[in-house]
This record gives structure tokens, sequence and C-alpha cells, in this order.
């Protein structure tokens, strides 16, 4: 890659751009704030004990390192990617303990905002789910009656695909975790994202297609394991993950290109968790696992550029 | 032949479910010599994969010929499966002596390719460690051939996830306590809770 390339990408694709990041918050908290619709109040209190927690920690590891310390939006992020991810009723210590955990082993000791190799909401998802795996992983609400569920509408039995019950999927009607149960919201909000150029379409949509490609072709080699190949597209935490976390620009792969292969992997890991593994969804572990491999399918020049804007 | 369900299986848990580094934290001393030489993980890999499988088919036949057989001859002394490991220490010296000669003789631009790689092969404890996992898990010889290519496979891919992390992370502005050791050691706790995640 020439100079005039590599300069060409930093403009096009910093990691961190700040009005990028701001627009992001704002539209992650807007879809915090449709949960609170969907579900209780509770769950803006969540939010707002996880930005705290994550933004002190921030506050307080900066100034312990001795460096000036400059509130953005990319502080937020963080805290409210993590909320979203996680099942509606939560204790609140299990929140704070999980925004410490992913800010700080996700992103402060990789150097901060900027650095970090693995996603750092996935990060203290991963670790919730090991640590506490019944209130993170099986205590969900069923938006309609309120009562607790064990499972995420992917995992539902009843849940056959018929044209009612995509409807209902689409308004909201089935447990899911707290950003992804609204889907209808999550595409409204997601198409402003990518009108708005704060994400590149290639990857949400390159994930779309190729998950139901591949829920296809594993449903014909193993019938009754998979559902139906458009129905997948609607279940679990599919189109919040596509949109919202996938495109991160700081752990995505920086070139077009890359960008392509990493959004295949991240489908095909999603429908080999989905259809042949114990977990029920597999995007989230499939975005982490592709946060790691990624850097392999880009030019080394790109990898090792000092970016400081 | 093995059947294809089988070998998917075998594939998934030996790149993610029991992964030599991250499940077992087998092997993890070759992290502290990584220099950050993508070609160096290939060297590694392709040196253990030449190795390995014939080390693993001969530890096994050696098993079950002859340890578990001597078990049923006399009456006094019963359990002779604790000489396993000294062995496969053995027979990893052996073996990776006569593969290095081979080599030598008959690819001598392969050997050159590979340098100093094939001696670190028998201070490797990946080696015994898949050897030891290999004599629990498998059922036949071609089963114990493919596990320990598969092994090896992932051995390598964990080591080029964590040099590719080592590329990004060259310029970044790392807190000085963690630098290095202590870093590596928390890519590898978070790789392992990625991969611990396929199980339950």
């Amino acid at each position: 890659m020439n100079q005039k390339a590599k300069i060409h990408l930093k403009k096009e694709n910093p990691r961190v751009n700040i009005r990028n990041l701001s627009i992001m918050a704002i539209l992650l908290s807007v879809l915090l704030l449709i949960a609170a619709f969907v579900y209780t109040p509770y769950v803006l209190l969540m939010g707002l004990v996880a930005v705290i927690t994550g933004v002190g920690l921030e506050y307080a590891f900066t100034k312990i390192r001795k460096r000036p310390y400059k509130l953005d939006a990319g502080a937020f992020i963080t805290p409210l990617i993590f909320v979203l991810l996680m099942p509606p009723q939560l204790p609140l210590y299990m929140v704070i303990i999980g925004a410490f955990f992913g800010v700080f082993f996700g992103k402060m000791i990789f150097g901060g905002n900027g650095r970090n190799i693995f996603n750092p909401a996935i990060t203290a998802y991963l670790f919730l789910l090991v640590t506490f795996p019944f209130d993170v992983g099986a205590s969900f609400i069923d938006p309609i009656t309120g009562s607790i569920v064990e499972n995420i509408n992917l995992a539902d039995a009843t849940f056959t695909g018929t044209t009612e019950q995509l409807f209902g999927l689409l308004l909201g009607q089935y447990a899911n975790s707290i950003g992804a149960t609204f889907v209808l919201g999550v595409w409204i909000v997601g198409a402003i994202l990518l009108f708005l150029k704060v994400a590149d379409w290639r990857i949400p949509l390159t994930i779309l297609i190729s998950t139901a490609v591949f829920t296809a072709i594993f449903g014909n080699f193993y019938p009754g394991q998979f559902s139906n190949a458009f129905v997948a597209l609607f279940q679990g935490q599919l189109m919040f993950v596509a949109f919202f976390v996938a495109t991160d620009p700081i752990t995505a792969p920086r070139t077009s290109k890359a960008r392509i292969y990493y959004a295949i992997g991240i489908a095909l890991i999603t429908v080999i968790i989905r259809g042949l593994a114990n977990a029920a969804e597999g995007i989230v572990y499939a975005v982490i696992i592709m946060n790691a491999v990624g850097p392999m399918f880009e030019p080394l020049e790109v990898i090792q550029e000092e970016n400081t804007k | 032949m093995i059947e294809f369900t089988t070998f998917i299986q075998l594939l998934v848990a030996s790149f993610f479910l029991n992964n030599i580094i991250s499940t077992y934290f087998i092997g993890i001393e070759t992290l502290s010599k990584l220099d950050t030489k993508i070609e160096s993980v290939f060297k590694n890999t392709i040196a253990l994969l030449l190795v390995l499988p014939f080390v693993s088919v001969i530890s096994y036949l050696i098993y079950h010929g002859l340890l578990l057989e001597m078990n049923d001859l006399g009456e006094t002394l019963k359990d002779y499966t604790y000489f396993q490991t000294i062995l496969y220490v053995f027979i990893i010296i052996v073996i990776s002596l006569i593969i290095t000669s081979l080599i030598q003789k008959v690819f001598p631009k392969l050997h050159h390719y590979l340098g100093s790689s094939l001696k670190h092969i028998t201070t490797n404890t990946a080696v015994l460690g898949i050897l030891l996992l290999n004599i629990l898990s498998v059922s036949s010889v071609v089963e114990s051939f493919m596990f320990a290519v598969m092994m090896s496979l992932g051995y390598g891919f964990v080591l080029l996830i964590i040099t590719y992390i080592e590329k990004q992370l060259e310029k970044a502005p790392l807190p000085s306590n963690f630098k290095g050791l202590p870093l590596q050691f928390i890519i590898l706790a978070i790789i392992a809770l990625i991969f611990s995640g396929f199980g339950n």
C-alpha cells in the first residue's frame, strides 16, 4: 500500500471520530429510551448506573496514569451497548461489575479509547455470562405478560415463523435482551445510522445476506436444527448486533475488502453456533471472534499504522 | 475412515472448545518467546505438524499395545501406565531427531526455512500436553493422527491471533505496568473466555 492510499484511508476511516461517536451515543440512548417503553423504566436506571461506572473508571484510570482527561462520547458507548445486550431485569450490582470489567479489561489496559482489540461491551457480556449464568443467560422478561421466561425468542419452541409471529417479533412482543427486543426500532435507528454514514453499510448488509444464505445451506444438511432462512434474520440479537456492535469502527477492520470478509465470518460463526452448539444465540461470540481474526485479512501496513486522531 | 460429522466436531473442538493454549493453558511459554513475526508462527506450526502426528500415533500404539497389555500379565504388579510420561518424552526426542535429520537430507530447503523451530519442538510443552490429552480422548489410530493434526492447527491459530494483536498494540500507549507478559496473559484470558462460551 502506497503513501497516498494510506493517507486516504486515514481520512476516510479514522478509528476515533468525535462526530460519529456522538451520533452513535445519542442513537443508543434512543434505543434505551424505546426499551423503557417496551419494558419498565428500570432499564434507564441500568443504563445510568453503567454509564456512571464506565465514565468514572475511565476518569480515575487516566488520572492515576497522570494523563490529561478529556470527556468525549466514546466513554458512553461501551456502557450503553453493554446494557442494551443485557436482559431487562438485571440486578444493579451486576451492571456495575460488568461495566467495570468491560471498561477496564476491554478498553483501558489496551491504552484507552480507540486502541481496544476486542469489543469491550461484548467482553463484559461474556464475563457476566460466565460469572452469573442464570441471571444473564436465562431470566428474560416476556414484554406482554411481564412474567419471567427462560429463553429468548430464538430458543422458543412455540415460535414457528408464521406471519403473525413475525409481526409480533417486529413490534417487540417476544422476550429478548433490552436493545434487541423491538426489531422495528432497531431498523429505524439503524437506518439513520447508515444514512448519516456513521457506520459502514457493507458490514450489516453482508451479515444479514450471508446469515440467510448460510442458514439455508446448513438447514439443508441438518434438517430440523435450523429455522427458516428468512425468519432467522429477525430472531435473537442478530439485527441489533449487526447494526450497532459489529460496525464499531475501532474493532472492525478498516479496509472495505477486509470488512466484507469480517462480516461473512460473523455470519458463518453465528449460524454454526445457533444450530450446532449448545448456546442459543451466537452472534455475540461471532463478533468477538472476528474481532480477533479480522486483522488477518488486512495488509500489514494498515495494522501497524500509528493513528492518534 | 473418519466420518464427516466427527471431523467437524474434532475441528471445532480443537480450534475452540479444547484448544491446547486457551483451554488447557499448555504451551504458553511460547508466548514469552514470540517475536511478533507472523512467519515464526507458521514455522512453529509446520514443525509441530511434521513431528506431532507421528509421535502421537506411535505413543498411542505403545500405550495400548504395551502398557495396557502389561497390566494383565502379572498378579502382583498391576498398573504400568505411570510409565507413559517418561516414555513419551523419550519418543518425542527420538522421533523429532529422526524427522529432523530426514528433512535435512531430503528437503534441505524446508530445513533451512524452519531453522531452529525444529530444535525447539523437544522443549515445547504443547507436544507432551497434546500427547497426554490424546490418549484420554481418542479411540483409534486414525483418530489419534487427526487429533494431533487438528490440535497443532488450533495451537497455531491461537498463536497467530496473539501475534496479530501484538502487532496492533506495537504503537499503542499501553499502561507501563501491563506491558509485555501481563497484557499477553490478559489477552489470553479474554480469548479463553470467548472460546469457553461455546461449551455452555
